[in-house]
């Protein structure tokens, strides 16, 4: 962390309330000069509520919101030119081609980034004279990234910039967004996937029924999970061989449980690297013949579950 | 917000509103295309049915040359209207078969010897005005014919004299054509709209709200492109009536300025309303398709409301777009300016209508709805 002048965004305390609906409930979060701090949480989940306050479409019932030092009502223009955003649905003028979209934009900022510069940056030179409505979702997408940093903006919203795109479209989207961070942007990310949240973010910031859940690096939220790993092993000598291992791993300290099935045995355990030492030892001496083994990857997908109780669905 | 940045964003929009309105097919067809077809077909049809325009192809078969019959021969040559066949027929059996044939309107037999002057008219077309109009002239012809022969002045005669409310006769085509014109530029403002409903929908409306736009600048420079728009439709339709119709003008600038101006912010603002009632794409249709199909033919743009049923026309009486076509018509027909008691009627009721519709519109646009 920081000292306080590096925070680029500070919220606190957020409330909004549709009806009897509370939506946002005490959202807070602080955002440093540089990262890529991500929101993620299910639908319905107060994400893009929290996100439209933050970037002045929506007023809150109550809580502060600090952009670069500035407040929305007394500083609506100038929060306006140095804040770049790309909303859920790609709005674009559809009629126009790219560089005239790009144009357009630019014209409303006093600071801008030439339009050159963005094109490329967005991998859109070979479609720059097209117009919009013969683009796909991703080129799209990345048009409107792209849009987002006309003003070469230090705070960049990306709303969901991935959903609905294929593998490789959307790996094309997360190139750009590590290109921002190389520049020094600050980025709001918010998505629904997580392992786009693992991959690109420096923090997380988990949200469910308009509360923060945990906010940290992914790595940190990940280690704050419990310690036991799942471990899977196959025998090529099938549900005997599986079962004189299992003796052998029940010895070892740290394993958890073990659970077998005919020939696949589960070995969940604080400390892998021991259980797995002492299990191939053993299988050596006996001569077992060991077929497959397989460590479980911990996600954020498993932080989720592990935090709300709840499963996780794309 | 600086002067010189206000004015660079309003020539970007103004370009991209450009942009957007002429590479719409849509504009195409529905602003420019639609209406000259239109007009085009109807002065096609009813451009020729002016009193103007009457004629009939008569034959005549030649009697006996009595000096009663030579007059009535001679005068009937004088009739513009009456058109005589080259070639004389034979004899009266011929002449009746032309007729038969359809091949003249009537057939004039000159008598024999003394006796009457038979007029021949084809059966089917007895209650036509060709064949009032032929036998009404032919009976004043004997009449005068008579009378000259027996050398008696006729006591009354009937001066006819053309009354019309401005200085030039208004033909249909004059009618018809301002009457498109209004027509046009109405359809253009009702269905321009439709562009604030999409924006709504794919959120490029919350887009640029997101954005340092002046909003103001956003709507002058849309405005200014419709103003473009409402213009060639003038020039389009003015030229073709002109040229091809013989369409008579007789502009009051300042008259036909003020009306054009007032008439297209006031069908733009209506749109507007439309698009603040209508959650999608196609309840915009719907309604603009209906309030357009409405004034289209209660407003007097292809026929005078004297046509309409007495009870319809208190209707008409409300509908902006009789009077935007009135008031077009009195500026470029008419030459009336300002000075006229009707035109601030006509720009009155326009802009009574135009300035409730968008205040309402702007009262119930959701301008944060995506």
């Amino acid at each position: 962390m920081g000292t306080k002048s590096d925070y680029v965004l500070e919220v606190t305390d957020l409330h909004k309330s549709f009806g009897t609906v509370k939506a946002v409930d005490g959202i807070g979060f602080a955002a440093e000069r540089g990262e890529v701090f991500t929101i993620i949480g299910p639908n319905g989940a107060g994400k893009t509520t929290t996100l439209e306050m933050i970037e002045g479409l929506q007023k809150p019932d109550r809580g502060s919101i600090s952009i670069l030092g500035m407040e929305w009502g007394k500083d609506t223009e100038a929060i306006k030119m140095k804040i770049g955003v790309q909303p859920q649905s790609s709005a674009l003028f559809d009629l126009l081609t790219v560089e005239e979209n790009l144009d357009v934009f630019a014209s409303f900022y006093e600071k801008r980034r030439p339009i050159e510069d963005i094109i490329e940056m967005v991998n859109l030179s070979e479609h720059r004279g097209k117009r919009v409505k013969t683009l796909s979702g991703g080129q799209k997408q990345r048009l409107a990234i792209g849009l987002s940093m006309i003003n070469d903006p230090e705070l960049i919203f990306l709303d969901e910039p991935t959903t609905g795109l294929d593998p490789q479209a959307r790996r094309n989207i997360w190139d750009i967004v590590r290109k921002l961070k190389s520049l020094g942007k600050t980025t709001i990310l918010t998505t629904h996937y997580m392992e786009e949240a693992e991959q690109l973010s420096d923090r997380v910031c988990i949200v469910d029924q308009g509360k923060v859940i945990a906010i940290d690096s992914p790595r940190a939220l990940i280690g704050r999970l419990t310690r036991e790993r799942e471990v899977r092993l196959t025998f090529a000598g099938g549900a005997g061989a599986a079962a004189a291992a299992e003796g052998a791993a029940r010895m070892g300290a740290a394993a958890v449980r073990v659970e077998r099935e005919q020939d696949r045995l589960t070995i969940w355990t604080a400390n892998p690297e021991e259980t797995l030492y002492a299990l191939f030892r053993y299988t050596h001496e006996e001569g077992l013949a060991v077929e497959q083994v397989s460590i479980r990857e911990m996600s954020l997908e498993d932080v989720f579950i592990a935090f709300t109780g709840k499963e996780w669905r794309d | 917000m600086g002067n010189k940045s206000g004015i660079r964003q309003f020539g970007k929009l103004f370009g991209a509103h450009f942009k957007m309105t002429f590479r719409e097919k849509q504009v195409w067809f529905w602003s420019i295309f639609y209406p000259v077809l239109l007009l085009v077909i109807f002065l096609l049809i009813f451009g020729r049915t002016g009193s103007d325009d009457f004629s009939a192809r008569i034959a005549v078969v030649e009697g006996a040359s009595t000096p009663a019959a030579a007059g009535v021969k001679e005068a009937l040559g004088y009739v513009d209207v009456l058109e005589q066949t080259e070639e004389k027929p034979a004899n009266l059996d011929e002449a009746r078969q032309w007729l038969i044939d359809k091949e003249v309107d009537a057939v004039v037999a000159l008598p024999e010897a003394g006796g009457e002057i038979k007029l021949l008219l084809n059966k089917e077309k007895q209650n036509s005005v060709t064949a009032q109009a032929v036998s009404g002239i032919l009976n004043q012809l004997v009449v005068q014919s008579s009378l000259a022969a027996a050398g008696v002045e006729p006591q009354l005669t009937i001066a006819t004299e053309y009354v019309s409310a401005g200085s030039d006769k208004l033909s249909y085509t004059d009618f018809l054509m301002t009457g498109m014109i209004a027509l046009a530029i109405s359809q253009s403002g009702l269905f321009g709209m439709m562009g604030m409903v999409e924006m709504r929908r794919n959120g490029l409306l919350k887009r640029l709200f997101l954005a340092p736009v002046d909003l103001r600048m956003f709507g002058l420079s849309s405005m200014a492109v419709r103003f473009l728009l409402s213009l060639i439709q003038v020039a389009l339709l003015t030229l073709i009536g002109v040229l091809f119709f013989g369409a008579h003008l007789n502009v009051d600038p300042l008259g036909f300025a003020l009306v054009f101006l007032v008439g297209t912010l006031s069908f733009a603002g209506m749109g507007f309303l439309i698009a603040a009632v209508s959650k999608s794409m196609d309840s915009y249709m719907g309604i603009a398709n209906l309030a357009s199909f409405l004034m289209m033919f209660l407003s007097g743009i292809f026929f005078d409301l004297g046509s309409l049923p007495e009870y319809i026309r208190p209707i008409s009486h409300v509908l902006p777009l009789t009077y935007f076509a009135d008031g077009l018509r009195d500026a470029m027909v008419y030459g009336f300016g300002i000075g006229s008691g009707n035109f601030w009627l006509n720009l009155g009721i326009m802009a009574v209508w135009g300035l409730t519709a968008f205040l309402i519109g702007s009262r119930l646009y959701k301008w944060n709805k995506a």
